[in-house]
């Protein structure tokens, strides 16, 4: 007997009691299913992240405030007040920083917007006008943000794509239109295009404004959120980030790194931070749907015991006319692994049709795990020989006269 | 070719011992035609599985074609209840919702017959017991004797030195029974060795030798001479 028609017999036996065998495989087909569809899901978030990123351009460091901390009293990271746009000049004008090609400096709050009747609660971004080459803002119709209106302290807006259409409708050319932030009119002078992105902080959900227009009109404060510094090239990160780093200190009076009230990040830390957060979700995840293949597999034995108690006969028969004991364990398992294994083709068909519904419906790049799909396979045929183990043993050292006598 | 000498069997129950065979000692040569009987309780079933390689002995030799069952493991138990003892069963013991046909081919699948040849010898000992239009019929849409039949075509697929049949005719109508053991007879006359245990007297008559078992002992071993034929 070979192992062909070892899995023909046991196809043969697992097609004579269908629903058993079905609701066996379900526990499986669920267990593999939510492996593939969470991990994916996981892993495509985590892509459009990483994107949204990388879009940003390699060479670009941000520089952060840090935690405040009075008296002995930590505060959020980043509600330090110490960071200026003069800091940012004096990055852009030293001669102690050599590295850098552009730098701008941003302020940003949450307000609310509204035109006509329509409101959106957006990202109020004061920006200077070197933030569009830095973060690569395109336009879409009308200009960016000018030296002119920074000057000027104009009220003038650009509107994000999205917060565009929240406001003005899908089509139409807000340019030249009103609109009120924190009740004070602005002229729209520009809509920029739809960068695609998801999560805190959309660049299409934004509305920009000078800098000065930020800190002086809308909001009365005299530091920034943020200073994005460009670097010559990538080569020159590190020097650049140094560079930066010491004329700040320098500027804020401090000593040494240990007391900086700021935090300078490159791309690749945010995104190694950005990777660990939402790769740690997908482990979750994963883990959390692992356990219901743990449950789908004690149903495979619970099913594989009754069905050695139920063929006691048939176990005493086969041996009577000469199985022996490795082949009648062989048998049952071969049904085990059979189950998990057909269970986990249908687990792993299902889960990639779940992620590409869902990551299609929330606008996600759909991610096919294929270590995970790997895994499911791994994973659902060694499901059989664990859970399918103990039943086959207990089969095969039936003795035949017990098991034939058994009614 | 089965040669029993001063075999015994105690099963021991919770310290209870009951003795199922006391002593027995007798022979069986190539060709033979022979019945064992006795009421139940006599110790008839237990030597039936003894001598199918099935149980053990507590005590005593059992050989079987010059060789000693007792010193077999049991995958080589396994391997001389495939090749060498053909079982008929009083309850058939046919795998359920599975074709006459494939039914017959189990012994050679585990025998090593190859696949061909299966099919083969199937149809050859299907169509000796007069079932060649039931080929793909399951035991359920077989009567008794049909079933049996098909037993009677299994346990000859692996030309075994000796056919044991338990109760062969006890689950069957009685005008199915003769045909079984006309079959049997038939068997018998070609050269196949048969062994049949049984508590009737009508079946018993058919056989050529009669052993009569009570209280696990041999009470008497004659030659029937009157035999009954079908």
């Amino acid at each position: 007997m070979d192992y062909s028609e070892l899995i023909s017999e046991s196809f043969a036996t697992l097609i004579l009691n269908k629903v058993r065998t079905g609701l066996a495989m379900l526990g499986v087909i669920i267990g593999i299913g939510s492996v593939i569809a969470l991990m994916s899901l996981g892993q495509s978030s985590q892509k459009s992240v990483e994107n949204q990123i990388r879009s940003l351009g390699s060479n670009l460091l941000t520089v952060m405030p840090g935690a405040q901390n009075q008296r002995g009293i930590q505060g959020a990271f980043g509600s330090n007040t110490t960071l200026t746009y003069a800091d940012a000049v004096a990055i852009k004008e030293s001669d102690k920083v050599t590295t850098v090609k552009d730098v701008t400096a941003e302020f940003r709050h949450n307000a609310q917007v509204t035109a006509g009747r329509n409101n959106a609660n957006s990202s109020i971004e004061g920006v200077t006008p070197e933030f569009q080459t830095i973060r690569n803002i395109d336009m879409a119709s009308g200009s960016f943000i000018t030296q002119v209106q920074m000057n000027g302290i104009s009220k003038v807006a650009v509107l994000g794509a999205q917060t565009a259409i929240d406001l003005f409708g899908d089509g139409a050319n807000p340019v030249g239109q009103n609109i009120r932030i924190e009740k004070i009119s602005f002229t729209v002078v520009g809509v920029t295009q739809t960068k695609g992105g998801t999560g805190f902080q959309n660049p299409d959900d934004a509305v920009y404004v000078p800098l000065t227009t930020a800190q002086k009109i809308l909001f009365g404060a005299d530091y920034i959120s943020s200073i994005y510094v460009e670097a010559k090239n990538e080569k020159v990160m590190t020097q650049a980030q140094n560079e930066v780093g010491y004329l700040l200190l320098e500027r804020h009076r401090l000593k040494d790194p240990t007391q900086a009230d700021f935090r300078i990040m490159s791309q690749e830390d945010i995104l190694g931070t950005v990777s660990q957060v939402t790769g740690t979700f997908t482990t979750l995840l994963a883990g959390i749907a692992a356990i219901s293949l743990v449950v789908g597999g004690i149903g495979i034995m619970n099913i594989m015991l009754v069905t050695v108690t139920e063929r006691t006969r048939e176990i005493g028969l086969r041996k009577a006319l000469g199985a022996k004991k490795k082949l009648i364990s062989a048998q049952f398992l071969m049904e085990a692994v059979t189950i998990t294994f057909i269970g986990g083709l249908i687990g792993v068909l299902v889960g990639i049709g779940v992620s590409f519904l869902i990551s299609h419906s929330m606008g996600l790049p759909a991610v096919v795990s294929i270590p995970a799909v790997l895994l499911a396979f791994v994973v659902s045929a060694g499901t059989g020989i664990i859970f399918g183990w103990y039943p086959a043993q207990k089969a095969a050292k039936l003795e035949p006269i017990e098991a034939l006598r058994y009614e | 070719m089965i040669k029993v000498s001063h075999l015994s069997k105690i099963y021991t129950n919770a310290d209870v011992k009951t003795v199922a065979l006391d002593d027995v000692s007798f022979e069986i040569t190539q060709g033979e035609f022979v019945s064992i009987m006795g009421p139940s309780g006599s110790g008839k079933s237990t030597l039936m599985h003894i001598l199918g390689a099935l149980d053990v002995p507590t005590s005593g030799d059992y050989l079987l074609d010059g060789q000693r069952i007792a010193d077999l493991d049991d995958d080589q138990l396994a391997d001389i209840r495939n090749k060498k003892i053909g079982f008929v069963f009083q309850a058939y013991n046919l795998l359920p919702r599975t074709t006459a046909l494939k039914n017959i081919m189990v012994p050679m699948m585990y025998g090593g017959v190859d696949k061909k040849e299966r099919i083969k010898r199937a149809e050859k000992y299907l169509k000796m017991v007069g079932l060649e239009n039931r080929i793909y019929h399951t035991p359920n849409q077989l009567s008794g004797g049909q079933q049996q039949r098909v037993a009677i075509a299994r346990a000859l697929t692996m030309n075994p030195n000796v056919i044991l049949a338990d109760e062969p005719t006890g689950n069957i109508a009685s005008s199915q029974a003769a045909e079984i053991m006309r079959i049997l007879d038939e068997l018998n006359q070609q050269g196949h060795t048969i062994v049949i245990i049984t508590h009737e007297q009508e079946v018993a008559a058919y056989t050529k030798r009669v052993v009569h078992l009570r209280d696990g002992r041999i009470i008497d071993n004659h030659i029937n001479g009157k035999r009954r034929r079908y």
